[in-house]
This record gives C-alpha cells, structure tokens and sequence, in this order.
C-alpha cells in the first residue's frame, strides 16, 4: 500500500538551526560558548520544564546553535532525551553537530551510527583531546570520517583548539552517506515499512528503525503525522517482525550497530591507552570511598556553608540589607514616595512596614538574592566538577531505604539554596514515582537557606543541644515519612546507574553564565510572587485580619504547641515568605518572649510546616494539582502532629 | 519460560551447573582491581538499564575493570567509569582475565 510520495530529507538552506547533540558532560555546553561567543537565550522547551539554550554562531548570524540535553541513545530513556529528539523532528535543521568524547570513542561511535543514518547533513566533533593525550589514546580521525562518510574534527573546547576547523566543516553541509546492513528480519521489515511512512525531517529508514525499536518520541510523531491505514500497517509489520524475532527488535538492531562500532574503532584506533592514574582520578576515587568519601562530603559541606551562610548571607546580606537598602536607598525612596504620592494608603503599600518596596523588594533583593546567588555559583561550581555523581553514589544506600536512589541527592541539595528550585530539579529524576516522593520530602523536611540563617542562628543562641533536637527531629521525620510514602506509593524504585566523568576544574565563564541564567529564572519567576506575599500580608494587617488569624489559631497554636498566640501570624506570613515566618519569631526570642522549649517546638514547626508559596506553585507546576493538595495537606498535618509531640516530649525530658 | 539466544546458549552447554545459570562469575564475587572480560546479563536485569549498560560498553566480550565495590560498584569501561549498586551489579556475570 502506497500511502504517500517516496519520503525525502529536507534539507534547509538560508536561515535554521544547528543541533548539538551527544552524551552527557562532553563538553556540549563549552563547546557551545566557543561557538556562539555570546549569551545565550535560554528557554523551556514547550510543556517540558526542560532547558534549551540558542544563540547565534559567531560567524554565521542566520544560523541558530541549539544546545540539547544529553542523550546516551535513542530510544529516550528520560524527559531530557525525549526533548532532543523531539528537537530533531521539529527544528528546521540544517545540520547535526555531534560532540563526543575522544577517549570514548566505541560509545561515540554508538550514538554517530543512529545519527548519522538520519541522513541530515552532519559533522562529529571528538573534545577533550586533551584528556585523550593524557591517557595514551591516539586516533586516526581520517579512518573514522572516511567509513563515516562525515567530517571528523578533534578539539579541546576548553582551550578552544579545533573550533575554526570546525565552523569550516559545519559550512560544508556533507550529508553523510551510511547504510549498516541488519538481520535480513529488520532489513525486511525496514523494506515493507518504507513506503508507510511519511516526508519527514529525517530519512525514512531510520524513523522506520526508531519505529521498530518502540521508540516513543517516533511513535508520536507518526500518529501525528501518518494517516491511520499508513499506522495500521506500520504496528501489523512491527508486530511480525517481533514475532518472527527471539529478542526485541530494538536490541537487535542495538547489536548490529555495537558491533559495527566496535570494528570500526578498532580501525581507527593506534593506541587503546592505558588505565589512568593521575592526581584527579586517586582524588575521584577518594570521593566515592566509603571513609575518605565521607570526609571529603563534609568537607564540601563546611565549604559550602562557609560560602553561602557566613559570606553570603552574612557579609553581602549585612553589605545589602544594613548599608545599602537600609542607610541609602530605603530612606531616599521613601522620602520620595511620601513627598510625591498623595494618598497616604497608597504611599504606605509602597514604602510602609508592609510595603511592596520596603518589605518587598528589599528582602528580595537584599536578603534572599545574593543568598540564592552564593548558593547557586557554589552548586555551579559543584557541578561543573563532575562532584555531584560521585555523592550520589556515596547517598545511594541512605536513599534507598526511603524508596529513592542516590540521584535524588541532588535536588535535595538544591532545596537546601531555595525549595522552589530544589523542586524544579526534581525532573533529573528518572521515574514519577521517584519525582513525587522527593517533591514531598523538599516540602517537608528541607529548609531553604533563607529559613536555616534565622534557624541556626536563633537555636545556637540557646545551645547546641537544641540544635541538635530540631536536627534530630527534622531528619527522622525526613526518613520516617520518606520510608513509608515509599511503601505506600505504587512503582519500582530505579536502581542507581550513574556516571562519573573526571574530577575537572569547573571552567569559570560556565559557571558564572549558569549561574546568571539561574538567577534570571529566579528574578522571573519567583520574586514576583514574593511581591504578591507583600501585598497580601499588607491587607491582612490594613484589616486587621492579620490578628483574627492570630486569634482562630490560638487552640492549635497555643494549647497544642504550647506557643504565644500570635505566633500563628508568624505562620501564616512564613507561608508567604519563609524566612518572614522565621525573622518573626527571632524578634520575638530577642524580646524575651520566647522560653527555649518554644523555640525548638517553633523553629520544628516552621521547618515542617509548607514552603513558601513559590515552592508551593512550583509543586503545582510539576506535578498536578490533587497531588499538590495531597502534599500540602499532609506536610501541614504532620508539621503541628510533630510540633506538638515535640513540645510534650521537651517537658517530658525535663526542659522548660 | 526464557528463551536464550545463540550465544547464551553455547555458555550455558558450557557450563555444569545447569542450562539457565550464566557460565562466569557475578561482578559482586569480584574483588576491586579485577580485570574481567563480560560474559553475559542476567535474564532478570531491567531492559533500560540493560541497554544503557550496552551503550556503554558494558557487552559480551568486552573487558572491564572493578574499581570498587563498596558502598557502590564502580567499574570502569574504556575510559568511562560507571557506578551502581550492587543489585544491578548481581545481574552482570564476568570472566577474571
């Protein structure tokens, strides 16, 4: 049956994009820089809360460069792969730009096979040549682009060798001509499904392999595009070869393309190099150590509270808040609005105590800013290392007892700089069930680095024992609801399988361009909804609502948590800003009003209790709304449940 | 009951203990600084994670090196290392070299 014309590649002359693809953490994003030179435009792929970074190559301005999330192969195993793909299908592309690591060359080769049968024109870029050298590896890139019928080019992005050879072989458009020959089962297969299968923006012969080996992102764009005789046939000819077939056909087709890689790089390769033992790899193996592992962990962790608690929110935040917001730009603002604005209700929800500048913008800009900034260069700085695989493999155990693995350790981490972000990396993760049950744990149990200034601060000031309580407290809790939301909560847990590129300098532009691009976000989509906070806090006290909640509160707050009344308005504003709940209760501690019993049973509520209400959006954003309300209604429960068996436990132990 | 394709099946004649238990040894009875070629997956092992490993290299024939085995399995493949736990590790059968 002959549903439509022979299919063809399209190919797109004049102005489109550039794809970069390849594995993860080869290089892509550096490489990326070298080529653009400028910032780039950073945006979510649509429906997805996935990153895609464009900008303009330097020196040919109507093409686009799109920077896709790593894929190891296709079929996409998780939403990261899934977009790129998509990309593929929806991008008016003009040419695939492949970046592989040089000393890896058989997985390279791998995914060069998948790309490279799609028939748009192509270039293979082997980095990190450098590391190559150092371990004794030497390639013939001339054998590979010749079997491959592409240009190969090596480089070293980060020193920027190999990037003029590069835009020279981009401008080349050398469509490669590959055709691996598989089982005479999917040759046939392939055969029958050719004349179903509709014009597409890759060739047909390999939409028709992706389409036998039950690839996704394949399958909707076909029911998208293919009428339903042309599908019809399509599943009827998949499902007689699957018969015919003892393994899946996917991985059929995954051994033919193994072993084509494996002979070729053979060909191409002079030296395998040796096991490399150089000052990076003995520290790489020191992190995952079990005993050093765990100290050097702790090491980071000092570093990181050094950065962020004692410079950042400590030194800048004094610089902000005290000298620049409160001595200069507060008064001067303030002056003015008063003087300009005629109507004193007005002047007041602008520059008075609840004021959408004072209170507002000031603590946005002046106290949770640079925190979030610290934070977000330090974790920058983390990631760029190629350190954070290595601690998900040393948490691995610890997660696993609450149904997650070690990769959840990193939107956790993140939730410690600001919960709303932590959540958003949930989708690093591999499965629903995994992103739902760490969603739940960073609304509960992880404080935000606003909240856990005030926190610390205000428990030191009593004694480390206290400290310690609210520590102890809080994580039990973290495991004890982590283990049994993993029991209760249907699926598999996804068994760690991770990997651990070399221990690197982070390069400094990357970090500080990531870093920028975080913050951006974070201007965007969070500060706003801190304003709204302002807002809604300003009429809650203009109406005086603010104490009818004090006062409907009182049985729950005072006679089960054993704390003064108008502490429940402390809740309520810790909902809207979280540190606004804690900085509440510390002026309280300051004026005497607090026994150190209260403050613990405080300081666990706060902490337990829902995140503030850009995390709470957030939530909502990732996952639907009955789960969000599920979430917010238990971790609401179990923060006063906690809070007040806290309390009686405290007095039961003797403190007062 | 599990089909095996041609090569498991010459392991598996290979071997005494049985036609379905893998010839070779489990990469959890491995000590770190092993030097092992892979024999085989077991049949149980998770079809993702199984072709992930294959696209890493991690495919019959192939030689690998044990680095670690506590409180993850970390291995090394080429030039990649690859860490996982050990339930994972359980699945993959090994030949010392």
């Amino acid at each position: 049956m002959d549903c439509h014309s022979p299919a063809s590649t399209v190919t797109f002359t004049g102005a489109g994009s550039i794809a970069l693809v390849g594995h993860p953490n080869v290089g892509k994003s550096v490489l990326f820089q070298r080529l653009t030179g400028q910032r780039a435009t950073i945006s979510n792929y649509p429906g997805t809360t996935v990153e895609i970074a464009r900008a303009a190559l330097s020196d040919w301005p109507d093409t686009v460069l799109v920077d896709t999330p790593g894929v190891i192969a296709f079929p996409p195993r998780s939403d990261d792969e899934r977009v790129t793909e998509q990309l593929l299908f929806s991008e008016p592309l003009k040419a695939i730009l492949q970046v592989g690591d040089a000393k890896n060359l058989r997985r390279t080769i791998l995914f060069t096979v998948q790309l490279a049968e799609m028939g748009v024109p192509m270039v293979l870029a082997l980095n990190m040549i450098d590391e190559a050298d150092a371990r004794g590896v030497r390639l013939q890139p001339d054998v590979l682009s010749e079997r491959l019928s592409l240009p190969v080019v090596p480089t070293t992005a980060i020193r920027g060798k190999g990037v003029d050879k590069l835009h020279g072989a981009m401008k080349k458009h050398t469509r490669p001509n590959l055709t691996i020959a598989y089982p005479q089962l999917i040759e046939e297969a392939v055969a029958e499904s050719l004349p179903h299968i509709p014009s597409a923006p890759i060739s047909a012969r390999s939409l028709a392999l992706l389409w036998l080996s039950d690839d996704s992102v394949c399958e909707a764009w076909l029911e998208g595009h293919a009428d339903r005789g042309c599908l019809d046939a399509l599943r009827e000819i998949r499902a007689q070869a699957q018969r015919d077939a003892n393994i899946p056909l996917g991985e059929m087709i995954q051994q033919t393309r193994l072993e084509f890689a494996r002979t070729l790089v053979d060909e191409a390769t002079l030296e395998n190099g040796s096991t490399w033992r150089g000052l990076s790899a003995r520290l790489g193996a020191l992190t995952t150590h079990p005993l050093w592992g765990v100290s050097i962990l702790l090491l980071v962790l000092y570093g990181l509270y050094w950065f962020v608690g004692i410079f950042g929110a400590g030194t800048l935040v004094g610089l902000l808040e005290e000298n620049l917001f409160g001595e200069i730009l507060n008064p001067w603002f303030s002056g003015l609005i008063q003087r300009w604005v005629p109507i004193p209700l007005l002047s007041e929800f602008i520059v008075g105590e609840y004021g959408l500048w004072t209170m507002g913008m000031t603590y946005a800009l002046a106290l949770i800013l640079p925190i979030v900034s610290t934070f977000f260069l330090a974790f920058g700085v983390l990631e760029d290392s190629g350190y954070l695989p290595r601690l998900s493999a040393l948490s691995n155990r610890l997660f696993s007892t609450i149904g997650l693995n070690g990769k959840a350790v990193l939107p956790m981490v993140l939730g410690l700089g600001c919960v709303t972000m932590g959540t958003l990396t949930t989708r690093v993760l591999e499965s629903k069930r995994e992103r739902l049950l760490t969603t739940l744990l960073l609304a509960l149990a992880i404080p935000c680095s606003a909240q856990l200034g005030v926190v610390m601060g205000m428990l030191g000031s009593i004694s480390l024992a206290a400290t310690m309580v609210w520590g102890g407290v809080v994580a039990l809790i973290l495991l004890a609801v982590g283990w049994l939301a993993a029991k209760l909560v249907p699926g598999q847990r996804t068994q760690l399988l991770v990997e651990l590129p070399p221990l690197r300098w982070p390069v400094l532009s990357n970090v500080v361009l990531k870093t920028l691009a975080r913050l951006e976000w974070y201007i965007k989509e969070v500060v706003p909804l801190f304003l709204i906070g302002t807002a809604i806090l300003f009429v809650l006290d203009k109406t005086s609502l603010l104490a009818v909640i004090a006062d409907v509160g009182r049985p729950l707050v005072s006679g089960w948590l054993g704390l003064p009344p108008e502490v429940s308005a402390y809740f309520v504003m810790g909902f809207l800003r979280r540190d606004f709940g804690a900085t509440g209760l510390f002026i309280m501690q300051q004026q005497g009003l607090l026994s150190p019993v209260q403050v613990i049973v405080a300081m666990v509520t706060i902490t337990l209790f829902i995140p503030c209400v850009a995390s709470v959006m957030m939530i909502s954003k990732e996952r639907n709304w009955r789960s969000t309300l599920g979430i917010v209604a238990l971790v609401f429960t179990l923060a006063f449940l906690v809070g007040g068996l806290v309390y009686r436990g405290l007095i039961l132990f003797g403190w007062s | 009951m599990p089909t095996l394709n041609s090569s498991q099946e010459k392991e598996s004649h290979r071997n005494p203990a049985g036609p379905y238990l893998p010839a070779g040894q489990r990469l959890t009875e491995l000590p770190p600084g092993t030097h092992a070629r892979m024999v085989s997956f077991a049949p149980g092992i998770p079809g993702d994670r199984k072709a992930q490993l294959q696209a890493y290299g991690v495919i019959p024939g192939n030689s690998l090196w044990i680095r670690q085995q506590k409180p993850v399995t970390v291995i090394q493949v080429d030039h990649t290392e690859l860490a996982f736990e050990s339930e994972l590790a359980e699945s993959i059968y090994l030949e010392k070299l």
